[in-house]
């Protein structure tokens, strides 16, 4: 089967000298949810704008359902749907007449068109402003029309320019569960983000970059087995003593800890639920009432932070 | 839900004839072609009414009764109001609105976009010019009772000289980046530095054939019978010293073939200026 996106040494230089994007390689299978994930001016929206021709590429090739999106990209991008930024729409127009004008293009019989209108609406929401012009919509209405667009046509690819951003809480949650359910409907989705726990909730697999360069690129899981050790809050009832903080030091799998307060403190440490359970036992040893002992952060955070750590 | 999408897409002239639909949509909402509708009735209203006003005879003949209506100066003016609010901004309010984000991931060459857009502007100016021209045609035949052959080759001459001023719009709205600044542009270049260099060049005795706004006063010298030929008037009762003032006329032929040279150039000059802009920022 045909791999639905493969970059191939794909670059994109800037001036004379500024690589945005640098040699990156990555093949994304058939029906897989791929994060793209790294820090702003990483080269995440650079990858995606190349991918659907809207930046020349440098060098190197960008393959969607194997075809080249520099030479064919009438074709290259024909199974595609895409949200790349937060798109603008023709303010008068609605939501209907935007998914009339698209699926035109994209050669939809009318008939398709009507049935997936009321379907893609109906997936994120917007039904009832479908007759309503676009230009008073907010930022996260548009960006639902702008998901219910990329799906309009049934697409085998779907390309997500960090699809939440820009959103309220409540819209960010409402994008994700669409996410989710292009999760469910098996389409092979390419999506960048910088947020972790997104990439977590949502993805399958997880390219990281940062300065154009690929960093990891494996399955969720994988990732987070290559993490050693995780950032544990404790939080107690009692002030901090130094005495107890050095013993606490000393015992097995504390990497490193920091004291924020009074009465919380973060622990770096290396070891299984069973040390961890025992790790409890001993502050408690110690004479402190624990109000709270919880893992801090996602499980990629650690990952993230050491890899873009390494490569400044 | 299978996703298998693996539609046939439409050929590029079916994906022109797309663009061009929903882009008249935006000129047949937008407040621009309400404007521009209300300028053309107020003068056609004025012009029409203004004989019997002042008490004046209208002119017995239909060429030069259209002439009086359309007064060329309007037409002109009309006709640079057009080619500024229909194609000034047309391709880099893609880029400034962030449109471009939606339609440029989609199965569609560039070339397309643009030929469908250059296509709604030119009916629209078309509608336009056919509007000012029709009515001053049609009252033409109720006060004369006749149609003059003049009027409807300047007719042809001013749509021709809409569509070169709205190519030198698209050329515009490629090269610069804001809306704005795209508008001003086409709208100075073609109402004061064209002519401006019209005046200068038949100041100097130089024909400026390559001006589109020189050749299109044919529009208005084909209403003229004989069609006037270039002259030089010697002015010697001067405080100064003697010196030549020339009057040109460009040929219908020479106007036809700068004009259509003018659409050829900058619309392919624009073209590849739009294939070759990136969704920066």
């Amino acid at each position: 089967m045909q791999e639905p996106i493969v970059l191939q040494n794909l670059t994109k230089v800037y001036g004379k000298e500024f690589k945005a994007v640098d040699d990156l390689t990555l093949t994304v299978k058939p029906s897989s949810f791929v994060g793209i994930l790294g820090p702003n001016g990483a080269g995440k929206t650079t990858t995606i704008k190349m991918l659907t021709n809207l930046l020349t590429v440098t060098s190197g090739h960008a393959y969607l359902n194997g075809i080249d999106v520099s030479s064919d990209p009438k074709n290259a991008l024909g199974g595609v749907g895409a949200v790349v930024e937060t798109p603008e729409f023709y303010p008068f127009l609605t939501p209907t007449e935007t998914l009339e004008y698209l699926g035109a293009i994209r050669g939809m019989p009318k008939a398709d068109v009507k049935k997936r209108t009321k379907e893609v609406l109906e997936l994120v929401k917007m039904t009832e402003w479908s007759g309503v012009r676009i230009g008073k919509f907010s930022k996260g209405m548009k960006q639902r029309i702008a998901l219910a667009q990329a799906l309009l046509h049934e697409p085998t690819i779907v390309i997500l320019d960090e699809p939440t951003s820009g959103l309220d809480p409540r819209g960010m949650v409402e994008v994700r569960e669409v996410l989710k359910e292009l999760k469910k409907m098996q389409y092979t989705v390419f999506m960048s983000s910088h947020l972790l726990n997104e990439v977590q909730e949502v993805c399958n697999e997880v390219a990281l970059i940062d300065h154009g360069k690929l960093m990891a690129y494996d399955s969720v899981n994988a990732l987070s087995s290559r993490i050693d050790s995780k950032k544990l809050e404790v939080r107690i009832a009692d002030q901090v003593r130094g005495d107890a903080m050095d013993k606490l030091r000393e015992f097995q799998g504390v990497r490193f800890l920091n004291i924020v307060n009074e009465q919380q403190f973060f622990i770096d440490f290396a070891g299984d639920e069973q040390a961890q359970a025992d790790l409890l036992l001993k502050i408690q040893g110690l004479g402190y009432r624990v109000v709270s002992f919880k893992e801090a952060g996602v499980a990629l955070e650690n990952l993230y932070m050491s890899l873009i750590k390494s490569s400044r | 839900m299978a996703v298998t999408s693996t539609r046939q897409l439409p050929s590029d002239m079916a994906q022109v004839v797309t663009v061009a639909r929903y882009d008249i949509f935006k000129h047949l909402r937008s407040r621009r072609l309400i404007a521009i509708f209300i300028i053309e009735v107020a003068i056609l209203a004025v012009m029409l009414a203004l004989p019997a006003i002042l008490g004046r005879p209208y002119p017995e003949d239909p060429a030069v009764f259209v002439q009086s209506v359309l007064v060329f100066l309007f037409t002109n003016i009309l006709i640079i109001l057009a080619a500024t609010m229909f194609a000034g901004d047309s391709i880099c309010s893609e880029f400034q609105n962030r449109t471009g984000y939606l339609v440029f991931p989609n199965p569609i060459k560039k070339s397309s976009i643009y030929l469908g857009k250059f296509l709604s502007t030119a009916l629209i100016v078309l509608l336009v010019m056919s509007i000012w021209y029709w009515v001053a045609i049609i009252a033409g035949v109720i006060m004369t009772g006749g149609v003059s052959p003049l009027a409807i080759e300047s007719y042809g001459l001013a749509v021709l000289y809409a569509l070169a001023a709205s190519s030198v719009g698209f050329l515009i709205s490629s090269i610069l980046k804001g809306s704005t600044g795209a508008l001003v542009l086409t709208f100075f270049l073609l109402f004061m530095i064209f002519p401006l260099v019209d005046s200068v060049g038949t100041l100097g005795g130089i024909e400026p054939v390559p001006s589109i706004t020189y050749q299109a006063r044919a529009i208005d010298a084909v209403l003229t019978t004989p069609y006037p030929e270039n002259w030089v008037e010697y002015a010697n009762e001067t405080t100064g010293p003697p010196f030549n003032i020339y009057y040109f006329y460009p040929p219908v032929a020479s106007s036809v073939a700068v004009m259509i040279g003018y659409i050829a150039v900058s619309n392919v000059a624009g073209l590849i200026l739009f294939k070759r802009r990136e969704m920066v920022g």
